[in-house]
């Protein structure tokens, strides 16, 4: 209890005065807290007839929250839904019932949104009802419906006033950074504009055109070797049984826990940085989610490990080719997944590597109320090619844990570990996590956190502490 | 209250245990010379050392480049180093700096804070680029 209360009080330290802020991306933690409540995903499911398992659309997967099955990027209709429903202290689509006491204090029982009546919105309660909501739309930020019919597609007025399915969305994803280390850097991170056009049911084209910041500001992302690119730009087609999908064209392969913090080894170790161009293949991806397994399967070209890739040519490959395989079990109150992903390349390009990953989420909230906190951790061992030609391991694993304290604020603690050469001494690192998020209103949201690297030489350990402000929609 | 699953929830104990007891496992006692003295090239050329700087120097140190008046620029041009640093953007910031890139990667100094360190292959690389004379096409 000491040591819970010694956490806390060192994280609001590290918080206070500036609101640090946040991360929208349907991260791993807010997949493994859906499950606790079905009106975090969409209006409460009074009178809802249960559909037969292939039509069902409920799930954990990140292609529920996000239009990329593999994660990340531009958000559904279910995504916005959570986005504004559950994850900010004001709620502008209905808050969950089980989330009406739980709000910052001070801010009260009410919000925007929610109405504490027996007045609880609910939207169609099968397939052939939702036509009927049509005229339930009041969205301004996406327009039309697709051609034709599909059973698998979201229901009009499921999602409150939100368009469900339209024809063409954009997206975006901006953050700010300020870092605070030796001397103090701001600088912006990230941004990126999403489209999805999808004039019929089943086929959905979707880009992402991404640019990196540096502390010089965007300009340098403008020159010839920063340039924006496509960070995601392929053809899909899905709203399938069981939710089912197969996309080809340009993406990150899906593997293990995607996390938006793209230093983090469980990502940067194994050519996943999401921040890098590099981190791109071009090849296709099949998947399927039905309630509650989850298989995605892909066939990948790459470019060289040492030479980015063009950023706008999706086909500027070389002669190597990569296979991924990530699946698993997503309950309600936990879940549990295995990856795999393995490149073949030639020496000058990179060589070949295999990786093997385990993780899992743990989501105690969903078995006892009162205890809003989640756990998730992946252990991640590969092997890789020295320019030598000779093999070598490595190892890198990642735990966080999460506290929701109120409704938008959020507490987590988390570490990663990597050893990136087995046989080699003292090239190992291990870094600490204290912050948090503050999501006051959709779209905006803070995230503060010390951070805390522990290297093998004593003069290279290092503390930082790193705020952001994310921009999503 | 809802049933809890006893399997999932061992399994996840012994997974979070073993991404914390892991680390502790003891690594490899040697150096990547020792180790592998072919895992780098003998002699490297620039742009394999540019390669490494661009992405894990570059980002932060920055100069005063063409659009010094913030044209696009939507942040200050500040920096975590010494404000007597050089940026390294070019051929001859890389070159004229290499010892002191060198020294500062090797005991982990830099990149600061908590941004990950240099992995040995990458230091190695650039080490030998540097006994090898530094070859580029600025010097």
């Amino acid at each position: 209890m000491q040591l819970t209360r010694t956490f806390v009080a060192l994280t609001l330290a590290a918080l206070s005065g500036l609101f640090a802020a946040a991360t929208a991306f349907a991260l791993p933690q807010y997949a493994g807290r859906e499950g606790r409540a079905c009106d975090n995903c969409h209006v409460s499911p009074n009178h809802w007839e249960n559909p037969k398992t292939a039509d069902r659309k409920c799930s954990l997967s990140c292609q529920t929250c996000h239009v990329d099955p593999a994660g990340g990027g531009m958000r559904t209709v279910t995504g916005r839904f959570y986005g504004r429903a559950t994850l900010p202290m004001i709620a502008t689509s209905p808050r969950p019932t089980a989330d009406w006491d739980r709000n910052f204090p001070g801010l009260g029982r009410r919000d925007r949104a929610t109405s504490y009546n027996d007045k609880i919105p609910h939207g169609p309660s099968a397939f052939e009802a939702a036509r009927a909501y049509n005229d339930s739309i009041r969205d301004a930020w996406a327009w039309g419906t697709p051609a034709g019919e599909s059973r698998h597609a979201p229901f009009q007025g499921r999602y409150g006033d939100l368009r469900a399915d339209p024809v063409l969305r954009f997206g975006f994803d901006a953050r700010f950074a300020t870092l605070i280390s030796e001397g103090t850097l701001m600088f912006p991170m990230q941004f990126d504009v999403g489209t999805a056009f999808h004039p019929v049911h089943h086929m959905t084209l979707y880009a992402n055109v991404g640019a990196r910041g540096r502390v010089s500001g965007y300009s340098d992302a403008i020159d010839d070797s920063h340039t924006p690119y496509f960070r995601e730009v392929f053809l899909m087609t899905h709203e399938w049984p069981y939710q089912a999908y197969v996309k080809a064209g340009r993406f990150v392969p899906s593997y293990g826990l995607r996390l938006d913090d793209h230093t983090n080894r469980i990502r940067r170790d194994f050519e996943l940085d999401g921040a890098l161009v590099d981190a791109r293949v071009t090849g296709v991806e099949a998947g399927f989610a039905p309630n509650y397994p989850f298989v995605n399967a892909s066939y990948f070209k790459s470019s060289s490990k040492y030479e980015e890739p063009d950023p706008w040519d999706i086909f500027d490959v070389d002669e190597s080719w990569g296979m991924a395989l990530n699946a698993g079990y997503r309950e309600l109150g936990w879940s549990a997944g295995a990856s795999a992903i393995t490149r073949r390349r030639p020496l000058d390009e990179g060589g070949d590597s295999d990786t093997y990953g385990v993780y899992g989420v743990l989501n105690p909230w969903y078995y006892r109320r009162g205890l809003p906190i989640t756990l998730q951790c992946e252990v991640d061992y590969g092997s890789f090619q020295r320019a030598s030609g000779n093999d070598a391991n490595r190892l890198v694993t990642y735990a966080e844990l999460d506290w929701l304290l109120w409704n938008g604020f959020n507490l987590l603690a988390a570490f990663d570990f990597s050893d990136p050469d087995r046989e080699v001494a003292n090239d190992h690192s291990t870094r600490y996590q204290f912050g948090g998020q503050v999501t006051p209103y959709p779209g905006f949201t803070f995230d503060g956190r010390v951070r805390a690297l522990d290297v093998a030489t004593p003069e290279g350990d290092g503390v930082d502490l790193i705020l952001q402000l994310h921009v999503w929609f | 209250m809802r049933k809890q699953p006893v399997l999932p929830l061992l399994l996840l104990a012994l997974g979070a245990m073993l991404a914390a007891l892991l680390p502790a496992c003891e690594s490899g006692d040697l150096t990547l010379e020792e180790a592998d003295p072919d895992a780098v090239p003998l002699h490297p050329t620039y742009e394999q050392v540019y390669a490494i700087v661009n992405r894990e120097c570059t980002p932060c140190h920055t100069g005063e480049g063409e659009d010094d008046e913030g044209e696009y620029a939507l942040a200050p041009k500040s920096r975590v180093v010494a404000e007597d640093d050089a940026p390294l953007e070019t051929c001859t910031d890389i070159v004229a700096q290499r010892l002191d890139i060198l020294e500062q990667i090797d005991d982990d100094t830099m990149p600061p804070g908590a941004w990950p360190r240099l992995t040995s292959e990458q230091k190695l690389l650039i080490r030998r680029w540097i006994d090898d004379g530094a070859p580029a096409p600025c010097n």
